[in-house]
C-alpha cells in the first residue's frame, strides 16, 4: 500500500477573470521511506504540488489519497489535523520562531501532538537535536545560529514528532554547499534511521543526487519519475 | 500552555513598539485617573464648602421663604417660639444650632457702593454650625454683645477696606423704608468658600433685626449634624414641625447645593465621556499592535499553520500579547495615576490661571482643587483595560489566524 496516492490532481489559479494551471493532471504513488526529489524549472508547479500533498492547499480536481485516506477534499480543521500528526514541513527560509530557542522552536512542534511527560518530551527534543548536529546549541536563539543550523533546527522541528511524511521546499536553497551537503545528509540519515518518507524539490544537482527517486515536472505535469536502485 | 508561553516571549518582540503602546495605554489611564480624582475632589470640596460655611447640614425655613430664597425678602419668616426650640431641641443628632436673618443691603464705603448679602449672626450659636472663625485672616470676628462686622477678604480689596474701617449698610426694613447700619469691621475672613469673601457681610443678630424691624424673627435656623444623618434628621424634624402644626419644613443641605449637584452629575457624564475615549486609546492600540504584529509575522502564522495548529490555537497566541500589552499598561497606568493622583491629594490643583476664584463657574472653591482618592477607579479601570485589551484582541487575531497557510508561507 502507497503512503501517497494523487490521481489526476489539477490546480488552477485564477487571476481575476484569468486561469492560471498550476498542475495539469499529475499521477504519483509515493511508498513509505521513500527519499525523493522533485525538480523542474521555475513555475513547474513543485511549490504547488508539494503544498497539495502537504495538506496546505486543495486541488481543483483529482484525488489525493495520504496513508489510505483521502485528504483532498477535507475540512479545514480535519487538514490542520493531518499536518499536525502526519507532515513535517521544512522551509527554503527556516520559518523559525526568532523569540523561542533552538531547544523551544523544536518543543513547540511536538507539545502540538505529544502529550507525554515533561521529562520525556526533554528527552526527545534533546535527542533529537543531538541527531541533527546542534548537541551544545540548545539554548541559541535563531538570530545566533548559521544558516545551516537554524535548517537543522528546522529538520529537528519537522522529525521530532515522527511523522510519516516530511517536505521540503528546496531545503538548501538560501545555504552555501557546505552547509547545503550537511542539511541533507542529516535528511538522508534520518530517512535511513527512521524510514521517514522525504519529499523535497530543489534545483541544485548536488542535493538531487542523493534521492532514489527523481521526479522532474514540467508545465505542471510530471514528465520522468526515475528511481535509483 | 506553550501557546501562552510563545504570547508571552512575543511581548518582547517589537519592542519599542510595545513600550509605545503601553506609554500610551498607561498616559491614557493615568489621565482619567486625574480626572477622577480631579472632579471627586472638587465634588467633595464643594460640599463640605457648602455645609460649613453657606447652609450647614440642615436649614429650618418657612416653605414658602424657600421658594425665593435667593431674594432674601422679609417675608415669611420665622418668628421663634417655645414650640419651635423644643422640636429642634428634642432632635437628637444636632450638633449645633444658629439662627440667622439674612437680608439684602448696599455697602457703602463712603465714596463707592456695592450690593451684598448681609448675615445677621449669634456668633455663638454661628460657630457652632459653621467654621468660618478659623478663616479670619484679619482682625477677630466679632465678640458676643460686640456690635461690629465681618467682611471678606475679597470684598475688602474691592471696596479698598480694613479693620477698624467704618462701613453703612444700606437697608430696606420690613415695612420698606430705609435704614442705615454703620459698623466697624472687626476683621476680615479668607474661607474656602468663595462666595462667603466676595459679597457677604456678617453683623451681629439683634443689629440686624433692629435695622430690619422684624422683632425677634430670623430667616433660617441651620443645623449641623454628623455627615450622612442628614436625611433622616431632615425628616424627623419636618414630621415634628408637622405634628406641632408649624409652618415650617427641613431642607437638607443637598437641595442647596443643586448647582453643585447638577455638575456632579454632568460630572459623572463627562468623566463617562473621558473614559470611553481612554479605552477607545486602548482598543486602537491593541488591535493596531495585532495587525501590525500579524503582517509582520505572516510566515510565522504560515509555519504554525504548517505545524498544524487550529485558528483558535493560533488566535490564542496573539490574544496572550495583547492582553499581556493590556496589562503592562494597565500597570503602568495605575503606578502612573497612583503617583499622579498623591500629588494632586496633597499638593492640589491651581485653579488661579482661569481668572479669580470658582464662584465664577458655580463652584464654591477658592483657590486649589485637591484631589480625592477612588480606589475602586484603579481596580475597575485596570480590570477593564484587562477586559478591552482581551475583547479588542480577538477580530485581529482571528484575521491573522483565518490567513490562508500558502499565502502565508511565501508572503504573497
Amino acid at each position: 500500500m502507497s503512503l501517497l496516492e494523487l490521481n489526476k490532481v489539477k490546480k488552477i489559479y485564477q487571476q481575476g477573470k484569468i486561469e492560471i494551471p498550476a498542475l495539469r493532471g499529475v499521477d504519483l504513488n509515493v511508498e513509505a521511506g521513500e527519499f525523493t526529489t522533485i525538480f523542474g524549472p521555475s513555475g513547474s508547479g513543485k511549490t504547488t504540488l508539494l503544498n497539495m500533498i502537504g495538506c496546505l492547499d486543495t486541488p481543483t480536481e483529482g484525488e489525493i489519497r495520504l496513508n489510505d485516506k483521502k485528504v483532498s477534499d477535507l475540512s479545514r480543521k480535519e487538514l490542520a489535523m493531518t499536518r499536525r500528526y502526519n507532515i513535517g514541513f521544512v522551509f527554503q527560509s527556516y520559518n523559525l520562531i526568532p523569540v523561542l530557542t533552538a531547544y523551544e522552536n523544536v518543543e513547540f512542534a511536538i507539545r502540538l501532538t505529544d502529550h507525554t511527560s515533561e521529562s520525556q518530551m526533554k528527552e526527545k527534543v534533546l535527542k533529537i537535536l543531538e541527531e541533527v548536529g546542534l548537541k551544545g546549541l540548545e539554548s541559541r536563539r535563531p538570530n545566533e545560529l548559521s544558516g545551516g543550523e537554524k535548517q537543522r533546527v528546522a529538520i529537528a522541528r519537522a522529525l521530532v514528532k515522527k511523522p510519516k511524511l516530511i517536505l521540503a521546499d528546496e531545503p538548501t536553497a538560501n545555504l552555501d554547499s557546505e552547509n547545503a551537503a550537511g542539511v541533507v545528509d542529516i535528511m538522508r540519515k534520518m530517512n535511513k534511521e527512521l524510514n521517514t518518507t522525504f519529499i523535497f524539490s530543489t534545483h541544485d544537482p548536488m542535493v538531487m543526487k542523493y534521492a532514489n527517486r527523481y521526479i522532474n515536472l514540467k508545465d505542471g505535469m510530471i514528465s520522468a519519475d526515475e528511481r535509483r536502485v | 500552555m506553550f501557546s501562552f508561553k510563545l504570547g508571552l516571549k512575543n511581548l518582547t518582540r517589537q519592542k519599542r513598539r510595545n513600550i509605545l503602546i503601553i506609554l500610551v495605554i498607561a498616559f491614557a489611564f493615568s489621565s482619567y485617573l486625574l480626572m477622577d480624582s480631579l472632579m471627586n475632589g472638587m465634588e467633595e470640596m464643594s460640599f463640605d464648602n457648602i455645609k460649613n460655611y453657606d447652609t450647614g447640614n440642615i436649614q429650618v425655613v418657612h416653605p414658602e421663604y424657600w421658594e425665593d430664597r435667593e431674594e432674601l425678602l422679609l417675608e415669611n419668616l420665622i418668628y421663634l417660639n417655645q414650640d419651635m426650640e423644643e422640636s429642634i431641641k428634642n432632635t437628637d443628632g444636632l450638633l449645633g444650632v444658629s439662627s440667622e436673618l439674612r437680608f439684602k443691603a448696599n455697602l457703602n464705603n463712603g465714596i463707592d457702593e456695592v450690593a451684598v448679602r448681609g448675615v445677621g449672626i449669634s456668633i455663638e450659636q454661628y460657630n457652632q454650625v459653621f467654621a468660618t472663625q478659623n478663616y479670619v485672616v484679619e482682625g477677630s470676628m466679632f465678640a458676643p454683645g460686640e456690635s461690629k462686622a465681618v467682611i471678606g477678604v475679597s470684598l475688602a480689596e474691592l471696596m479698598d477696606l480694613k479693620v477698624n474701617d467704618y462701613i453703612t449698610l444700606l437697608v430696606r426694613t420690613k415695612e420698606d423704608t430705609f435704614n442705615t447700619i454703620d459698623i466697624e469691621i472687626a476683621g476680615l475672613v479668607r474661607a474656602p468658600n468663595p462666595m462667603i469673601n466676595n459679597g457677604i457681610v456678617f453683623v451681629p443678630l439683634d443689629v440686624a433685626r433692629q435695622a430690619l424691624n422684624v422683632g425677634n424673627a430670623v430667616s433660617m435656623i441651620t443645623l449641623k449634624t454628623v455627615s450622612g444623618d442628614e436625611d433622616t434628621l431632615t425628616k424627623e424634624l419636618t414630621d415634628s414641625f408637622k405634628n406641632k402644626n408649624l409652618d415650617l419644613k427641613a431642607y437638607s443641605w443637598k437641595e442647596s447645593a443643586s448647582s453643585v449637584i447638577a455638575l456632579s452629575a454632568a460630572k459623572k457624564g463627562g468623566i463617562g465621556a473621558i473614559l470611553s475615549v481612554v479605552l477607545l486609546i486602548g482598543m486602537l492600540g491593541i488591535i493596531n499592535n495585532v495587525i501590525l504584529s500579524a503582517l509582520e509575522r505572516t510566515e510565522e502564522i504560515g509555519m504554525m499553520k504548517a505545524l498544524g495548529m487550529r485558528e483558535w490555537e493560533i488566535v490564542f497566541v496573539f490574544m496572550v500579547e495583547a492582553t499581556g500589552i493590556g496589562i503592562l499598561g494597565g500597570l503602568a497606568g495605575c503606578l502612573l495615576g497612583y503617583a499622579g493622583v498623591s500629588a494632586l491629594v496633597k499638593y492640589g490643583f491651581s485653579i488661579a490661571y482661569i481668572g479669580g476664584d470658582g464662584s465664577a463657574y458655580g463652584i464654591p472653591i477658592l483657590d486649589r482643587i485637591y484631589g480625592a482618592w477612588n480606589y475602586p477607579a484603579f481596580s475597575f479601570l485596570f480590570i477593564l483595560g484587562i477586559i478591552i485589551a482581551v475583547l479588542s484582541s480577538i477580530l485581529p487575531s482571528y484575521w491573522a489566524a483565518k490567513k490562508d497557510p500558502v499565502k502565508a508561507i511565501y508572503h504573497r
